[in-house]
């Protein structure tokens, strides 16, 4: 109850909270109500706003993978070529000639990195700012607001020469580091906004029996927060890849992520447009995997978030 | 929770952004009130940075794009993403397949996502299929080379990116709504549309104002899109705040009032954020 | 609870999957070697430093620019003792990262940088780049570095000194579609009133007469320096003073103007990928745009009109100066690199100049050795357009350091609303001059 009104992302509940529903009750609840209760009028334009949404939102991809696949004589053609020859060679050229597939790789790694580091700062200081029931709780939310607000311009000349003095330039640790700090307030956010929403019993309870608080965090607090901490990652992972001012500016060669390796094709060079078409597509496709797996739980992280008990 | 613990737990997220996110801010603040270039000396020229740009008239220009741009897609993504997330939550088996599509364009780089869905509207050229489509069916429009074009390709960008964002976020709002208010209104005669207006929009305000506020915050920074689909264009009618700070920084060299645009954005964020924040102040003295 | 640990053991198992797939199609990428890297190995001479050195090279990624980049990089990779790295960037990462990584004192991030003859004005005025006139002379014999075009030499050089080496020369010549013209019955411009005229003929025969790269944040400024130099005009005095405010300007934006009717209206929004695009796919009868952009036009895979294309010289304007524009590129030594000079003189001279090197270039890139320009193995269709609009004296943009950005960015947007009708052709000259003169004395260009 007393989680209720300290929330950014209030849940929408009444006073009277129902019973902890355990994961069997869910389902079947889920189950009872998952049964659309529209005509089939409404079922189908519904499925068909829907579809007319998702090809929206595909089309782009669509479009240009098919013509990643085509010859450029075809790709370009207007009225729109159907049947052609297919070529892979703009996938050739992405993948083999210009080593795709590395910075993928490190791109994929810094991502890691940057969210596991993220969560292990993050997790704590988000409790803490749940518990702690004081007003210097409300300012450093404020500024983690501003934060997330800050252009990455404002900050990105500052970055260089802390990266040049320190030594640390083009290397994995700085940018993940900067990664990390750019991302905090909004994994902080988040976060904090999950943990406000698991009773303070939890862990009043393993307190009172002789934990710290610390130790209550990680063996009652942690292990629930499961949804939330995943919800996090996804977040983070996904700011952290799409980097674009940060890394240009802090890395060269070594540390190189894929915003700024991408950004060497240029529609200023005819010959880059189908590369750069090869190149949307081999951005999307993992993302699609990933996301056809992760959606899920950020609808659960989202969801679990207000659940109350 | 005692201050003790409070430290112990918060300290290195604390440590981490006071050196990496205040120290910056701060010397950008710094930098903003000076005057220089690439290996040149700063020389100090206090608020005049600031002056000079608050009377520019491509500030002001700026400025208006922006805003109209800010209230145009957080608008469009809190009514279109709220009814996605209506849609989704009655669609319960394909649920998955269809929020799947719609959030790929949310995690491509934001560069690439905007390059390609400018391409389909280029005209001309087979790439640009949507504009072949329109204008087959009579729709013609100048996407690059009229104003109101341009802002309406930058804004319907801007939207099919990232509204997946707000649906997802109403989604899990509707999925959490208790049954019994919905229950009663029904039984009392209650339309669909009058549900949805006198129970579930009221219910769901908490996030409302989330999706409006992150909106706001993410667009009014808007930079990476406009660099790669009109560039500012036509007749600088498109320039963003953060693309004039990225023109006065990089094409001029003017670091100084790069530096000083940089902070006028973080300041006009934080000025649309006032009406979150007393809402956010509101909660917590609440809670204390 | 069940959940959680189903959840994570499915994420696992994805986590898995995805970083094996990852990891064999990462050990999968092996670039391909090109016949011109190969010809850069043998050609590479380089004396192996007395300590481990790391040469860092920015280089943006073009076509023509390529093979230069990847003959030093490649070409010296055996060296004992030099680790070259090359990561391209795009072309304004690149001006970014070279202002940020020349101007720091201490080690510079960048050893060898791409310029061409605007930036390196900018560099050299500075003292960011290492005058080079000394070890040209040493290696004059042995890079045989006399057959290289004078002009490319002036290109890079600054108040007398040489502070680039240039590996190409590019100018913008006419591209026209000569089966439209013989249908026409006209022959290819080589004045104004003829492209306009022209472009009137064929009207209705094509969709588009005329395409130029206009783009209003970029290249708009080529076309106006074309037609000022055509025309007769300057741009500044020797104080630095802004003069394109002057009869030769105006008639050089009236003149661009007049031709925005026959041209696609997406126009100012355009970079040479968007002309050659139109072009190749036949929308386009004639452009006027750099050589090395003319290759892509005759690729059957790529064009529809390969073979149907012609090149000429681009037109004159009355005293005889193609409204063109000439440019050198090349690459540029940091002052303040920890790597010795010397080494990265020879990396660059022995690979980028080498003969075997400029041939193997020769497909995208207009060489800097006379001898290439001159063999006729290595020629190019669009070569003697190429060469003899230089002869004729196509100008390079002004031989100021502020050209490229600063006065791209201020005066541009004055280009463009005169352009388009949304301000009259003296406001808009008048206006960009003042803002211009302006922003040169802030500065400190004008003293």
């Amino acid at each position: 109850m007393t989680a209720m009104t300290d929330r950014l992302v209030p849940a929408p509940q009444p006073a009277d909270t129902p019973p902890r529903e355990t994961d069997d009750t869910v389902r079947r609840r889920r189950r009872h109500r998952a049964r659309p209760k529209g005509t089939r009028l409404q079922r189908w334009s519904a499925y068909l706003m829907l579809g007319v949404a998702s090809l929206f939102s595909l089309g782009p991809f669509l479009w240009v993978g098919l013509a990643s696949l085509k010859l450029p004589i075809d790709a370009f053609s207007l009225p729109p070529v159907w049947s052609f020859t297919p070529t892979i060679e703009a996938y050739r050229i992405l993948w083999y000639d210009r080593g795709f597939g590395s910075f993928l790789a490190n791109t994929l790694l810094v991502g890691a990195l940057t969210t596991v580091i993220s969560l292990v700062v993050a997790a704590p200081a988000a409790y803490a700012l749940s518990r702690f029931k004081h007003v210097s709780g409300l300012w450093i939310l404020l500024l983690a607001l501003v934060f997330r607000a800050l252009p990455r311009m404002a900050v990105v000349l500052p970055f260089y020469y802390l990266a040049r003095i320190t030594g640390l330039y083009d290397t994995r640790i700085l940018l993940v580091v900067v990664l990390v700090a750019v991302n905090q307030p909004f994994t902080i956010w988040l976060l904090r906004d999950f943990f406000a929403s698991l009773p303070e019993e939890l862990e009043e309870s393993a307190m009172v029996d002789g934990c710290t608080r610390i130790g209550a965090f990680r063996r009652v607090i942690l292990p629930v927060a499961g949804p939330g901490l995943v919800t996090a990652a996804v977040f983070t992972f996904l700011l952290a890849y799409q980097e674009y001012m940060i890394p240009l500016v802090l890395t060269q060669t070594d540390a190189v992520t894929l915003p700024v390796f991408i950004a060497q094709f240029s529609t200023e060079n005819i010959q880059d447009w189908p590369v750069i078409s090869a190149a949307a597509v081999s951005l999307a496709l993992p993302i699609v995997g990933l996301v056809l797996l992760a959606q899920r739980f950020l609808v659960a992280g989202l969801t679990a978030g207000s659940t109350k008990g | 929770m005692k201050r003790r613990e409070f430290l112990l737990l918060a300290g290195p997220a604390v440590v981490v952004m006071t050196l990496l996110m205040i120290a910056p801010l701060v010397t950008t603040a710094v930098l903003s009130l000076n005057r220089f270039s690439y290996g040149s000396d700063l020389s100090w020229v206090g608020l005049s940075n600031y002056t000079q740009l608050l009377s520019s008239p491509e500030l002001h220009s700026s400025l208006f794009f922006t805003l109209a741009f800010v209230f145009g897609t957080t608008a469009l993504k809190v009514v279109l993403g709220f009814g996605l997330a209506l849609l989704l939550n009655f669609a319960v088996r394909t649920r998955s397949f269809f929020l799947g599509t719609l959030l790929v364009p949310l995690v491509v780089p934001p560069v690439v996502g905007a390059l390609i869905f400018g391409w389909m509207f280029r005209a001309d050229i087979g790439i640009g299929l949507y504009q072949y489509v329109l204008t087959s069916i009579g729709v013609d429009v100048d996407w690059f080379s009229s104003t109101s074009g341009a802002i309406l390709l930058l804004v319907m960008q801007n939207v099919w990116q990232d509204i997946s964002f707000a649906a997802l976020i109403f989604l899990a709002g509707l999925q959490t709504l208790p049954a019994e208010p919905l229950e009663a209104a029904r039984v009392d005669g209650a339309s669909w549309w009058q549900r949805q207006r006198y129970v579930v929009v009221p219910a769901l305000s908490g996030l409302f104002a989330f999706v409006a506020m992150m909106s706001v915050m993410d667009s009014f920074r808007v930079f990476d899109s406009i660099a790669v689909t009109t560039r500012g264009g036509p007749n600088g009618s498109t320039e963003s705040l953060m693309f004039l700070a990225y023109k006065i920084s990089f094409q001029q060299s003017q670091l100084g009032q790069g530096s000083a645009m940089s902070m006028l954005t973080v300041l006009g964020i934080v000025v649309l954020l006032i009406p979150f924040l007393i809402r956010t102040r509101r909660q917590f003295t609440e809670a204390a | 609870m069940t959940v959680p640990t189903r959840l994570t053991r499915r994420l696992k198992l994805a986590a898995a999957g995805g970083a094996i797939s990852v990891a064999a199609v990462a050990g999968c990428s092996a670039p391909t070697t090109t016949t011109t890297a190969a010809a850069a190995a043998k050609a590479c001479d380089v004396t192996p430093p007395a300590q481990p050195a790391t040469v860092n090279v920015l280089a943006f990624s073009a076509p023509a620019i390529d093979p230069f980049s990847d003959a030093m990089v490649k070409g010296c990779k055996g060296t004992k003792n030099v680790t070259l790295n090359h990561t391209p960037v795009d072309f304004t990462g690149q001006i970014q990262k070279a202002e940020l990584a020349l101007s720091t004192s201490g080690k510079s991030a960048y050893d060898i940088v791409e310029v061409y003859n605007s930036t390196l004005l900018k560099y050299a005025s500075k003292g960011w780049v290492q005058p080079l006139d000394d070890y040209i002379a040493k290696y004059k014999e042995k890079y045989r570095l006399g057959d290289v075009d004078p002009a490319a030499w002036k290109g890079v050089s600054y108040n007398g000194k040489v502070y680039g080496i240039p590996n190409q020369v590019n100018t913008q010549i006419l591209i026209y579609r000569k089966d439209l013209f013989q249908a026409a019955g006209i022959k290819p411009p080589t004045t104004y009133d003829e492209m306009l005229s022209a472009a009137k003929a064929l009207k209705g025969k094509v969709d588009y007469p005329l395409s130029l790269v206009w783009g209003s944040d970029d290249a708009i400024l080529d076309g106006f320096h074309e037609w000022l130099v055509a025309g007769g005009g300057t741009w500044f005095d020797k104080d630095n003073k802004p003069t394109f405010d002057s009869a030769q300007g105006r008639k050089a934006l009236q003149q661009m103007k007049d031709l925005m009717p026959y041209m696609p209206k997406d126009t100012l929004s355009f970079g040479n990928g968007d002309v050659m695009a139109l072009m190749q796919q036949g929308k386009v009868a004639m452009t006027v745009i750099w050589a090395t952009r003319a290759a892509p036009i005759n690729d059957p895979s790529a064009s529809k009109v390969a073979g149907k294309v012609a090149f000429a010289p681009a037109p004159k304007g009355m005293t005889g100066t193609p409204a063109s524009e000439n440019s050198v590129d090349g690459f540029a030594i940091a002052k303040n690199s920890a790597v010795p000079a010397e080494t990265l003189f020879q990396i660059i001279a022995s690979t980028t100049l080498n003969k075997d090197v400029q041939v193997g270039a020769s497909k995208v890139a207009l060489p800097a050795l006379a001898s290439v320009q001159k063999d006729s193995k290595a020629q190019q269709p669009h070569w003697p357009a190429a060469l003899e609009n230089i002869a004729n004296g196509a100008q390079p943009l002004p031989a100021v350091p502020f050209m490229d950005p600063l006065t791209k960015s201020v005066v541009n947007p004055y280009l463009t609303k005169a352009v388009t009708g949304a301000m009259p052709v003296d406001t808009a000259l008048a206006q960009a001059s003042s803002a211009l003169e302006k922003a040169l004395r802030e500065q400190g260009y004008i003293k």
